[in-house]
């Protein structure tokens, strides 16, 4: 059907509309994005500001689903757009602008939790605890106990099935642009969102997955952001007397509270590519 | 009696569900004015007008000229000996399966510049079935016999196809990164790939031992590992860019 395509649920969605949404303006439509691209091909300055405004939440909802606090989901925001800023002579007027923009979210996070994993590899155990103990992650808003779940399934699912579903049901894709934005086919997206529905199927009728099946940029940050902060860090703090710091090196930030993460799985080195 | 198909589908709808109202619970968050305002300043300092990209039809037509250029003049540079020893069948097919895997992996790379361009099909569904339809065409159209010096009349086909192809290779990269914001694996097998595959269409025309061992090890197998050495050399290429990211 002209100027519709079949969502994942079976029901048609009209082309021309994206499912990015604004806070109080509703949904932009893809035809208005996409003259705002060329217009930011051009160098308008006021394009540019528009974009900015109008697809920064969404990407940052996108990044915030993936369980990391609210700081490392700004920077990683920031480090997008300037991927954006770089690649936006890629993008064509006569092609959608939401494939190619999620496509370069989509490396953007996997770039991140590369760079995390590296840095969490330089981690030592020290004897000492320090005096000023205090957990890097703000609180996250409370959830409640059924999305708690969901979100702690979700991070034990494979990690390529985890980002499809993370497209489909939090940002709103469609099956098309899922393939598109992950550089695989209908077919492809279609086998891993059943994949990963079997298994939470499965995994909600067993009462539970096990997390450390595969590890997620934040899997273990999201269970001690999800009580109190002193909670949290007695959670990632079994023993008292023995904590993981990062050691300097080239490309670490300032300390902060990590956990060392199990293993990866294969699930998680399927990202890379 | 319930219908089995319809619990499932239930079961199912009650997982997808679960996840939209999980979806539902994270909503777009407002942008803080100062970060805004940061990226909007970080961006707005090299903003600049922008030639855009050609479609990915036409890169891949460019490739795909490059590959026909390259493998011509190769081919005109040596004695073509291989030519007057294959007969009309077996120059058909080989043709055909050399210049079906040229399209294929031209078409592939210029989906790789463009992020979010449709593949038709996966990279890894075109290396495993450009690999069998090039062994089965061999393993058909060629004698099965084999002489005593195999090795050391198949590693200089080798070394000639690799000296051929990495030339080539790095031609392909440096016009395939123009485009190709992120590079990664699966852009240096595409161009690993389309090198390798030249210089065995190169090597195919001037080879002397057409023989179906001798063109599946030697030069069969030495596209293989050009086109593993570009998938390599694209996973370093991208550690070195998430490293330079991360030092930002």
């Amino acid at each position: 059907m002209a100027g519709e395509e079949l969502r994942h649920d079976g029901k048609r969605r009209n082309q021309n509309w994206g499912p990015f949404e604004v806070m109080n303006e509703g949904p932009i439509a893809d035809g208005e994005l996409r003259s705002l691209m060329t217009r930011y091909q051009s160098s308008d300055r006021a394009a540019l500001e528009e974009l900015v405004r109008r697809l920064s939440p969404p990407l940052l909802r996108y990044f915030g689903a993936s369980g990391i606090g609210r700081e490392d989901t700004e920077d990683l925001l920031q480090d997008c757009w300037m991927r954006i800023h770089r690649a936006r002579h890629t993008y064509r007027s006569s092609e959608p602008v939401l494939p190619w923009l999620y496509a370069i979210a989509r490396h953007t996070r996997l770039d991140e939790y590369r760079r995390r994993r590296r840095r969490q590899a330089r981690e030592v155990l020290v004897a000492a605890v320090p005096e000023n103990l205090q957990c890097a992650e703000s609180p996250a808003p409370p959830e409640t106990l059924e999305n708690e779940e969901i979100g702690r399934l979700l991070a034990g699912l494979p990690g390529s099935q985890r980002e499809v579903v993370l497209m489909l049901k939090v940002s709103g894709m469609s099956l098309q642009e899922v393939a598109r934005a992950t550089g695989s086919t209908v077919g492809a997206v279609k086998q891993k969102a059943h994949r990963a529905y079997q298994a939470l199927r499965r995994a909600l009728a067993e009462g539970g997955l096990q997390p450390a099946r595969g590890f997620s940029l934040a899997s273990h940050r999201r269970d001690a952001s999800s009580a109190s902060q002193a909670k949290a860090c007695a959670t990632i703090l079994p023993n008292p007397t023995a904590r993981n710091v990062e050691t300097p090196g080239r490309d670490s930030s300032p300390a902060r509270t990590e956990v060392r993460p199990p293993e990866e799985s294969s699930t998680e080195r399927e990202n890379a590519e | 009696m319930p219908n089995e198909r319809g619990i499932k589908r239930d079961k199912e709808l009650d997982v997808e569900s679960r996840l939209e109202a999980w979806g539902a619970s994270k909503p777009a968050r407002e942008v803080s004015s100062p970060l805004r305002e940061r990226i909007e300043r970080k961006l707005a300092a090299s903003l600049n007008p922008v030639k855009t990209l050609p479609s990915a039809r036409w890169l891949a037509l460019g490739f795909l000229a490059i590959f026909v250029v390259g493998a011509a003049i190769c081919v005109q540079a040596t004695d073509n000996y291989g030519l007057r020893l294959m007969n009309a069948g077996q120059i058909a097919a080989m043709t055909t399966i050399f210049a079906a895997g040229a399209i294929g992996f031209s078409v592939a790379l210029a989906q790789r510049m463009i992020p979010g361009a449709r593949a038709l099909i996966s990279p890894g569904h075109l290396l495993l079935l450009s690999g069998i339809v090039l062994a089965a065409g061999i393993a058909w159209a060629f004698p099965w016999s084999a002489t005593g010096a195999f090795l050391s009349e198949g590693w200089p086909c080798s070394a000639m196809e690799a000296e051929i192809a990495i030339p080539a290779a790095v031609l392909f990269w440096f016009v395939a990164r123009r485009g190709a914001p992120f590079i990664g694996p699966g852009f240096g097998a595409a161009v690993g790939a389309l090198a390798g595959l030249l210089a065995m269409t190169v090597q195919q025309f001037q080879c002397m031992f057409q023989r179906a061992p001798h063109l599946l090890i030697w030069h069969a197998g030495a596209a293989a590992a050009l086109t593993g050495l570009g998938a390599l050399s694209g996973a370093v290429a991208r550690q070195f860019e998430s490293r330079k990211g991360g030092s930002r």
